[in-house]
């Protein structure tokens, strides 16, 4: 089993019942299953506005350790035990 | 996975890939705060000891807006202090999007605390008090309006205290959504007014020290100086019951933007390039030009002569 922490920030907090943090224990996976994991688990409402058809919705960034996703291979990212994932909006509300 | 080093240092491992260059956490920061100094000077070039009035609506723009000129002009984060005297400007519209003040206050408790520079605090009724009776129910002619309300108001406020100079945080990506969505809504011959770094309206001038950088990098230098963003119109919550034009443009922009890193880029530098068409008369609403539509086909007739072909579509949508 992995222990990560994931974060939420720039109002999607929103889907995820106003939680800005969670710790998730998930079987090994790469980042992609895991967002699509998050959004089966523990999305609560819209969850168009998190996934699109076939990944990330874009407009949010995802730092892995504060590090961006796309230097570490975006989806193909194996997730590695006590990693810190934030996901960050940048969609404006209005 | 192996990471590249940093393009700019050529020392530290890269953290964050922004324009296609890869870049470490801490030339990233100077990066955004070198730039922000860039612009503002290239826009308004404050001038010592004079008076900036820093409009601030709480969202994320804003907020990094308002960290950076702290950054600028305060002598504990900075050798180079530039010495303008800047003051908040927070004008309340919570009201129209039914939204509660306890965020509100907590966010204003928080920036006063971290920034002590002194506030000033309207709400948008104060200000503006027939406001509700006048905007439309058409989701966009009232986004519009309520935008185009605060925009006036942030020039009255500034006359009425003695401030000549203003800056507000539209980012690059929200300039040229802005300007794809004006195109969309009629207002082209105001384009380049969006496009541009610095306006003049009522002698006021309207600086954007913000236009050079991109949601992401306002978003991750958020994230890496923990500043809180007050959170407004939270994605989940659609004040209209259909999305607007300028939602909708900016949904379409992002997703070409993730496809193509230069989108945003190219289109503010075009943008930027306009040549307004000289137009007599100036609208009583948005302040821009006042102009005809082109096309004859139209049918237009204008029942109020002071306002501009868009307006004129916002009053009677």
């Amino acid at each position: 089993m992995v222990q990560v922490f994931v974060d939420f920030s720039g109002g999607l907090e929103d889907l995820f019942g106003r939680q800005k943090e969670l710790q998730v224990n998930i079987e090994e996976m790469t980042l992609r299953q895991l967002v699509f994991h998050l959004k089966d688990r523990y999305v609560q409402m819209k969850p168009e506005l998190f996934v699109t058809g076939d990944g990330l919705r874009p407009g949010i960034i995802v730092l892995v350790n504060d590090t961006d996703w796309e230097l570490l291979g975006k989806d193909s990212y194996q997730v590695q035990n006590q990693d810190r994932i934030s996901f960050i909006s940048t969609l404006h509300g209005g | 996975m192996d990471i590249p080093l940093c393009y700019k240092c050529h020392t530290e491992k890269a953290k964050y890939k922004t324009r296609l260059q890869l870049v470490c956490e801490k030339c990233f920061i100077t990066n955004i705060e070198h730039t922000f100094r860039c612009t503002i000077k290239n826009c308004i070039f404050p001038k010592n000891g004079e008076p900036l009035l820093i409009c601030v609506s709480g969202g994320a723009n804003s907020s990094c807006l308002l960290h950076l000129v702290d950054t600028c002009n305060n002598p504990l984060k900075t050798t180079k202090m530039m010495k303008f005297l800047p003051t908040i400007l927070y004008i309340d519209d919570g009201s129209f999007y039914n939204i509660s003040t306890n965020q509100t206050e907590a966010y204003l408790e928080e920036i006063q605390t971290k920034y002590s520079m002194p506030i000033i605090r309207k709400t948008l009724e104060e200000l503006a008090p027939d406001l509700y009776s006048r905007l439309p129910s058409n989701p966009q002619p009232r986004a519009d309006m309520i935008y185009l309300e605060i925009h006036n108001q942030i020039v009255n406020i500034a006359k009425q205290n003695g401030f000549s100079k203003v800056v507000t945080g539209e980012s690059a990506s929200r300039i040229s959504a802005q300007v794809l969505s004006g195109i969309c809504k009629g207002s082209g011959v105001s384009v380049e007014r969006y496009a541009n770094s610095c306006i003049e309206l009522d002698g006021i001038k309207i600086g954007r020290p913000m236009r050079e950088l991109l949601d992401k990098e306002v978003c991750i230098y958020l994230h890496l100086q923990k500043l809180s963003v007050l959170t407004k119109l939270p994605i989940s919550v659609n004040p209209y019951p259909t999305p607007t034009i300028d939602i909708l443009v900016q949904h379409f922009l992002q997703n070409l933007q993730s496809k193509f890193p230069s989108t945003v880029h190219t289109l503010l530098r075009t943008a930027s390039k306009l040549v307004p068409r000289p137009l007599e008369g100036t609208c009583s609403i948005c302040k821009g030009p006042k102009d005809e539509p082109l096309c004859p086909l139209e049918n237009f007739v204008n029942k109020d002569e002071t306002l501009c072909y868009s307006c004129h579509h916002l009053i009677n949508p």
